[in-house]
């Protein structure tokens, strides 16, 4: 899912002024369960930036949603009524807003080594280093290690996450590279989001507290 | 597998969750409050770009003087001139106003300035 940066209508430079047809299209697709299905869709979301490191809470999530309308009555984020529904084009936001944030958090957290400690370069280096080669460093290995565990007799389900490691992640794009058939590909959808829920919920928190 | 991997593979959980949830999942309370107080400010944002496509309303032109030779004349003496002036001109003078009891006299002077400017 990807979201464009910049103004549809009008020219470069000066405010975005939508038409009476983009308005009366996005009145006609806003409603609050849209804005409550939006909503759901961000919890989940923010799940991941809390696995990079950043403290994630309620009022996080209601600013997803929130700059996502915001951004795209700015025209900041352009929306195209005759491309992408509402909802698809404010999660594809609240997609790319948190795949950013959840990045940005591991990066700083691998920043975040008590250097004060270190008197001389040589243990800096060492720090650094054990931080880097350590697979349990991070919320995101735990939980993976864990997925993996609980799916290591479902090999469509292991498959599927290879895959997502080589960021085929479409369903088009996976069925074309395994060969299964729709059913197949569901079922394996499914299996694996039961699995994520079958994760100890003290897995998760340990993951999170140890950032 | 890289780190890169794990960031690519967490990533793809959470986005199918994420979409698995907006389908198909149930709302809390706090989704309920959210999505009614959005929508509030939505729909006054939607009313106010609304607003902004319609032109500025246009300046008032302020209509000239009456001329001294108009403002002489009585309602009576207005309804033939317009009556005369009707009958002079034929089918190039046309006017929306059946019914002239509606129209004030200074109307009726302003009806005849416009009909013909130079009388």
């Amino acid at each position: 899912m990807t979201v464009t940066f910049g103004q549809t209508e009008g020219s470069g430079g000066s405010p975005f002024v939508p038409s009476e047809e983009w308005i009366e299209a996005f009145e006609a697709q806003a409603n609050e369960a849209l804005y409550e299905r939006v909503r759901r869709y961000a919890r989940v979301r923010s799940r991941l930036v809390a696995y990079g490191g950043r403290v994630v809470d309620d009022l996080y999530i209601d600013e997803l949603v929130q700059d996502a309308i915001d951004d795209t009555f700015a025209g900041v984020l352009a929306w195209d009524p005759a491309r992408v529904t509402l909802d698809r084009h404010l999660m594809g936001a609240i997609h790319s807003r948190t795949r950013h944030d959840y990045v940005h958090a591991l990066n700083f957290r691998k920043e975040r080594i008590d250097l004060g400690k270190r008197s001389t370069l040589a243990e800096v280096e060492t720090a650094l280093e054990r931080t880097r080669g350590d697979p349990e460093a991070g919320a995101t290995e735990r939980v993976l290690a864990e997925l993996r565990g609980l799916a290591v007799k479902d090999p469509d389900v292991i498959e599927m996450l290879r895959l997502f490691g080589e960021q085929v992640i479409k369903k088009d794009e996976i069925v074309r590279e395994t060969g299964w058939n729709t059913k197949r590909y569901q079922a394996t959808r499914k299996r694996m989001l039961r699995l994520v829920e079958r994760i100890p919920s003290e897995v998760r928190a340990s993951a999170l507290a140890r950032q | 597998m890289t780190k890169d991997k794990n960031v690519e593979i967490l990533d793809a959980i959470h986005q199918e969750a994420a979409l698995e949830a907006a389908a198909e999942g149930k709302s809390t309370p706090e989704d309920r409050e959210f999505a009614r107080g959005v929508s509030k400010r939505v729909q006054a944002r939607l009313a106010e770009l609304r607003r902004n496509l319609v032109p500025a309303v246009a300046p008032v032109a302020k209509a000239a003087p009456i001329r001294p030779s108009l403002l002489a004349l009585g309602r009576d003496a207005l309804l033939a001139k317009l009556d005369e002036l009707t009958r002079r001109l034929g089918s190039s003078v046309q006017y929306a106003h059946r019914n002239l009891e509606g129209l004030s006299d200074d109307d009726l002077r302003r009806l005849i300035d416009t009909l013909d400017p130079t009388d």
